[in-house]
């Protein structure tokens, strides 16, 4: 029942680019699109507007063979048998402590404050657990490098947490071997290499940033003044060190303050989606755009130079689509019209759009800032450190800091050069998964193999740890004690919530026991680190213990942010700079970027993460060759067909995937796919891209070509299920039209609510009042699309991943949505985000049509009451906004992709398959309040429930609470003027309201054909 | 054509609809009876324990309180069960080598939980707070019975939902004061309903939404 490997010419979704160019020329003003099928009405999209469910009906035609047939037949005979063996009832067993912990209640969560990393850099988080078991994260409201919310890798550590597929033992040559049998070959060996003073031995690290693991590798150094270090990252960040190194003669960390900044230049940085402090960017970003109430009508204004659509390009003001390629070139020009050096190659069109751009710039000096990609050269950064000085937003936009990360670290290509030189026979690989990952033209499979010993420690039996002799499972961040710095340089720490499940252990451990060292326990090492630096961040005299104490309580070493200090930029800069590059490109351009998803494909084997839609393009469980409309035009080639990419001899397969926005001739294709040994779900999900990538062009390159197979395959998009026709439901304009229109929201708009009492049907108000009427705002100016909400609603509720093929037939179980909207050409279209959670509709259609009355106001929210659901699914039918889900299958247990049981939330019930389910504006959270309140005589205050997908919110777009209590936030918020609900005109009174989405064009920029 | 009833048809017909009727209608009382009884609702009958704890014995005789053990009632909505070093408060002194308390030692020694047997069960998707209800005067003996007269815990009540609606619409009669939440055969001093009335508003409790569904299910 595979379905990618279906070669049919019947897969929905082909489409005519021209008949869409000239219909899309015809659209005038704010129309919106919600993909290419749409504007084509594909017979796709049309099945999807029609029915909810429009493939049930092919599911009848999947084939079943007669062995799958008797095995099932067989099994049922057998579960019927044993079925009647236990047809005693059930005994349930209560299981007290022996010793109860101190502070313990059995039924009640505790909270911890800890941190996550990613790329070696941590975000504060809170993980809650219940009785020793972590059930979910939240971010922590004091960490500066998260300030309360959370991104999807950080919320979906829970899942891998309790991941069967983790790693389990220690394993030598794959054979499970022991943790003893281990440190006494390593503790052996450690005695033979120390004569040798460490010859011939090398440890691989990823980015690593953690003070005392740092000192630990410093340690065995000293120990072995022969061994090596080398450090790689896949997704690195060798450009910015690089390009700082060339401005100012040494390596800095940049930290950028946009809560400062009036003006905005991206350089293909996404500084909102994956920048190391993305999330405390997203919020400073997102409060220069939000309308306060009272407050004079004021916004930033971002312009993005993108090589490929992000969710930054999303939000911008204004995109410049460039192939990463030639953004070298676009840099120069603008940092030329600063007086910096000599002008790229530019268009007339990107001349012009330049122009405004630096007279913007010119104008808010200051308060503008130039932010470099990560992905891009380090000419870039250098101009855009120069830039940012001439704009005075150093010292303000813009500080700098000690780098987070030492020097002294070979590369990834240093490696295998000294073992091509037969200088390592002794590597110890700590985390990362190289084999799978390096860039293709290192070989690292093939240096890998000729090391005599191979010693690796990770999370999961993958690619390496396959070709590793001994293979050490390590302990997850939940699971360990540790530190790491966030972006600014703050000390977090990390603590463990639970022991390890899984034979698990530190790198501290590994790494001390592989030098021959005391095999001290992770909290004696990081502890002990402390012990000794800890009086520079101590207040006046302070004992360790009180420091240590508070310190691990709030997770974060308070005021350890690296101080700003000011680099001399070099003034000899303009001569100093390389060669432009790609002045004459050959075949088309190749760009690699992580996935939004699985990041460098750590997070294959993560279900949440894996069926979470991919930001922009709406895909789950796969990956696509990214093409812009014209290039796909010119060669032909049609959505989701598979094309071969070829490039530098090496072929890879793939599905195209038409992208609006792209730049021309440049194709974009995602890390992390492919994997051969990811664990049950992430092995084979989409197709493996490393195999493109070089060491010397690890971000992007040209010569490329693209060969079409005619040979199309079923992608799994949300994009086009529960699809709205075009009412109104999403609504922007410009700040300067807000400013002559204050009611823009209503006007032109078909939605009016009626008046009350207008109906004949009595109002649906509450008698006797209601005590509490929850509503909830989402203001789509500051809505980033990044998603967190989606996943933290997911881990809160216990809903259910489903899997590629049930996506396909419309069954995902995400109570909340995102959905994307384009408006304007295909080229450079203008991208909107809408989340779509329940309206909680005080007049709700679905209530009327349940014939068991499972679906009732309960405490003035539109409840489903999953013990009385008998699944007729009419509810589902008759809900205009299409925000309820129902479980086709046994999504819950037994299958791949269903949450681990231990991972579930205990406040929210598991459903069952053949129920109807839905957002409940998280009812176990203000029950719980409504409880604490209770007990004390009190009103539940204002902002004491926070939805998770509010919690989760990094801009804070989400806003939740009691609209009978006065001069609460959500009153404010709702008395905006740019306050509208969805649908009203239909009389539903939905308590979810949406404040209408402004963007800040530059005048000089208005493009011709907008009306508002 | 003939016709294709007889005339006794119509005596088979009415002999067959009361049999129908009769048929169901015994079927449902069977069956409702059947479902009244203590084995469906579990009540009445204590089952074994690993070790046979007589809350008569400790509660009734002793006059050891609820939260002595159940010190999760007040805090959290799981009422708690001792864990074994509060077992061993009284029993490293008392009782020493009873080998009735072997289970009890053993747990200590070997860092083992003692494995309960659960009397008391209510479906997952219903989701009570202990601590809320004796927090407005619900007493222990409303739902758990005359435990002090329990040498072995049974369940005395069924808890199907109309127990639970039944208080949630009126809950003044089972109210008691403050100082008698814990108490075992409390008898109130005054007119039962004008206690039920004074404690009502007492406690603050407003009945109107307290039969909505999201009250227990979630």
């Amino acid at each position: 029942m595979s379905v990618t490997d279906k070669s049919s010419g019947n897969i929905p979704g082909s489409i005519n680019l021209a008949t869409i160019r000239k219909k899309l020329a015809g659209t005038r003003g704010r129309e919106y699109w919600k993909g290419l099928e749409q504007v084509a009405e594909t017979p796709e999209f049309d099945e999807f507007l029609h029915a909810e469910f429009p493939r049930l009906a092919a599911m009848w035609d999947r084939k079943i063979d007669r062995r799958t047939l008797l095995k099932l037949m067989g099994g049922s005979v057998a579960f019927a048998a044993a079925g009647l063996a236990g047809c005693s009832r059930p005994i349930g067993v209560i299981v007290p402590y022996v010793n109860m912990p101190e502070g313990e209640i059995p039924g009640k969560p505790m909270y911890f404050a800890t941190s996550l990393t990613l790329g070696g850099h941590a975000r504060g988080v809170i993980a809650e657990s219940y009785t020793g078991r972590p059930t979910f994260v939240e971010g922590n409201q004091e960490h500066p490098a998260s300030l309360g919310a959370i991104d999807s890798y950080a919320q979906a550590s829970v899942e891998q947490l309790y991941d069967p597929d983790r790693a389990q033992v220690a394993t030598y040559r794959t054979i499970p071997g022991t943790w003893s049998a281990f440190i006494e070959q390593m503790g052996f060996q450690a005695a033979k290499m120390k004569a040798s003073g460490g010859d011939g031995f090398a440890i691989l690290t990823q980015s690593i940033t953690s003070p005392s693991l740092l000192a630990e590798i410093r340690q065995v150094q000293k120990r072995f003044p022969k061994a090596r270090w080398y450090r790689y990252q896949p997704v690195g960040r060798e450009g910015v060190d690089a390009g700082a190194k060339l401005a100012f003669g040494e390596r800095v960390n940049t930290v950028y303050h946009f809560d400062k900044a009036d003006v905005i230049v991206s350089l293909d940085a996404d500084f909102l989606g994956l920048m190391p402090g993305h999330l405390a960017y997203a919020r400073q970003f997102a409060d220069g755009r939000r309308q306060k109430p009272g407050k004079p009508i004021k916004m930033n204004r971002l312009y993005v130079i993108a090589g490929t659509p992000t969710i930054t390009g999303a939000s911008a003001d204004h995109v410049l689509p460039v192939p990463s390629a030639k953004i070298d070139a676009v840099a120069r020009s603008l940092a030329a019209r600063l007086g910096i050096g000599a002008a790229g190659g530019t268009t007339e069109a990107q001349a012009h759009w330049l122009d405004a751009v630096v007279e913007d710039l010119k104008k808010h000096y200051g308060r503008a800032v130039v932010v470099p990609g990560d992905v891009q050269p380090p000419a870039v950064h250098a101009l855009a450190h120069a830039i940012n000085a001439r704009l005075g937003a150093v010292g303000g936009t813009v500080t700098y800091t000690e780098p987070l990360e030492p020097d002294g670290a070979g590369s990834l290509k240093d490696l295998t050069d000294a073992i091509d030189h037969n200088e390592i026979n002794r590597l110890l690989v700590l985390g990362g998964n190289p084999v799978y990952d390096a860039p293709a033209d290192l070989d690292f499979a093939g240096h890998y193999a000729r090391v005599e010993e191979r010693i690796y420690w990770s999370h999961y039996p993958n690619e390496t740890a396959y070709m590793s002799y001994w293979h050490v499972p390590a302990a997850h961040e939940l699971e360990s004690w540790g530190d790491a710095l966030a972006y600014d340089g703050t000390v977090s720490l990390t603590q463990p919530l639970i022991a390890p499940l899984y034979h698990g252990h530190s790198a501290y451990e590994v790494l001390r026991v592989v030098s021959g060292a005391n095999a001290d326990t992770d909290y004696d090492v990081v502890r002990g680190y402390w012990r000794q630096h800890y009086r520079r961040y101590a207040s006046n005299g302070e004992a360790f213990d009180a420091f240590w104490k508070r310190s691990v309580q709030r997770g974060l070493i308070d005021n350890s942010a690296l101080p700003a200090k000011t680099p001399h930029l070099r003034d000899d800069l303009a001569s100093r700079l390389p060669q432009p590059l790609f002045r004459q490109r050959r075949g088309l351009y190749l760009q690699f970027r992580p996935d939004d998803s699985i990041f460098d494909g750590r997070f294959a084997n993560s279900a949440w993460l894996q069926e979470l839609p991919r930001r922009l393009t709406k895909i789950t469980w796969d990956n696509v060759v990214m093409l812009s409309p014209r290039t796909a035009e010119r060669l032909g080639i049609d959505n989701k067909e598979l094309v071969v990419l070829g490039y530098h001899g090496r072929e890879v397969t793939g599905p195209a995937w038409i992208m609006p926005g792209q730049p021309d001739n440049a194709v974009t294709v995602q890390l992390g796919y492919g994997r051969k040994r990811a664990g049950r779900l992430g092995t084979g999900v989409g197709f493996d891209v490393y195999p493109l990538r070089r060491a010397d062009a690890m971000w992007f390159d040209d010569g490329l070509t693209l060969m079409k197979t005619g040979k199309r395959v079923f992608l799994a998009t949300t994009q086009y299920h529960q699809t709205m026709e075009g009412r109104g439901l999403l609504r922007t304009a410009t700040l300067d039209h807000f400013r002559d229109h204050p009611h823009w929201v209503d006007e032109g708009y078909p939605g009016k609510p009626p008046k009350l009492h207008e109906s004949l049907y009595p109002e649906p108000a509450e008698k006797p009042p209601l005590e509490y009427r929850w509503a909830m705002n989402i203001d789509l100016s500051t809505c980033i699309g990044c998603e967190a909400c989606v996943i933290a609603c997911q881990a809160e509720n216990n809903i259910q991943s489903v899997g590629k093929e049930e996506v396909l037939a419309g069954h995902e179980m995400h109570w909340l949505r995102i959905d994307r909207y384009y408006s304007g050409n295909m080229e450079d279209p203008e991208t909107y985000f809408q989340p779509v959670p329940c309206m909680q509709c005080e007049n709700a259609p679905c209530e009327y049509v349940c014939p068991v009355e499972a679906s009732v106001h309960a405490e003035g929210l539109n409840a489903q009451v999953y013990n009385r659901c008998i699944g007729t699914r009419d509810c589902s039918q008759n809900c205009p906004y299409k925000v309820r889900r129902f479980n086709w299958f046994r999504y819950q247990t037994g299958r791949p992709t269903s949450t681990p049981v231990a991972a579930e939330n205990p406040d929210v019930s598991v459903r069952q398959r053949g129920i109807m389910e839905k957002c409940t504006y998280c009812i176990q959270r203000i029950n719980e309040a409504k409880i604490a309140a209770d007990k004390t005589d009190r009103r539940i205050p204002d902002g004491m429930v926070e939805t998770a997908c509010q919690r989760a919110c990094p801009t804070q777009a989400i806003s939740f609470g009691d609209l009978n209590t006065s001069h609460s936030k959500i009153n404010q918020v709702k008395d905006s003027p740019l306050d509208y609900e969805m649908l009203a005109e239909i009389n539903t009174r939905p308590r979810t309201s949406y404040l209408g989405g402004l963007t800040n064009p530059n005048p000089a920029l208005a493009k011709k054909d907008k009306n508002a | 054509m003939p016709q294709v009833f007889r005339p006794r048809a119509n005596a088979i017909a009415r002999v067959l609809i009361i049999f129908a009727v009769l048929f169901v209608a015994i079927w449902g009382a069977v069956l409702w009876g059947y479902y009244q009884t203590p084995y469906v609702g579990f009540t009445g009958k204590a089952p074994y324990q690993p070790v046979p704890f007589s809350h008569k014995h400790h509660v009734g005789a002793l006059g050891i309180g609820c939260r002595y053990c159940h010190n999760g009632v007040t805090k959290s909505e799981f009422a708690g069960i001792p864990p074994t070093h509060t077992c061993m408060t009284c029993h490293s002194q008392l009782w020493t080598n009873a080998p009735m308390l072997q289970p009890v030692r053993q747990s200590l020694e070997t860092d083992t939980p003692i494995r309960w047997v659960r009397v008391t069960k209510l479906p997952d998707y219903v989701y009570f707070n202990h601590s809320v209800h004796v927090k407005n005067g619900v007493p222990c003996q409303a739902c758990h019975g005359r435990v002090d007269k329990m040498p072995l815990v049974w369940k005395v009540h069924g808890f199907r939902m109309r127990f639970c609606i039944a208080c949630h619409l009126n809950p003044g009669p089972h109210l008691r004061p403050e100082n008698a939440v814990y108490a075992m055969g409390w008898k109130p001093k005054i007119d039962p309903k004008l206690l039920a009335a004074k404690l009502m508003k007492h406690y603050h409790i407003k009945t109107a939404h307290l039969t909505d569904c999201y009250v227990c299910h979630r």
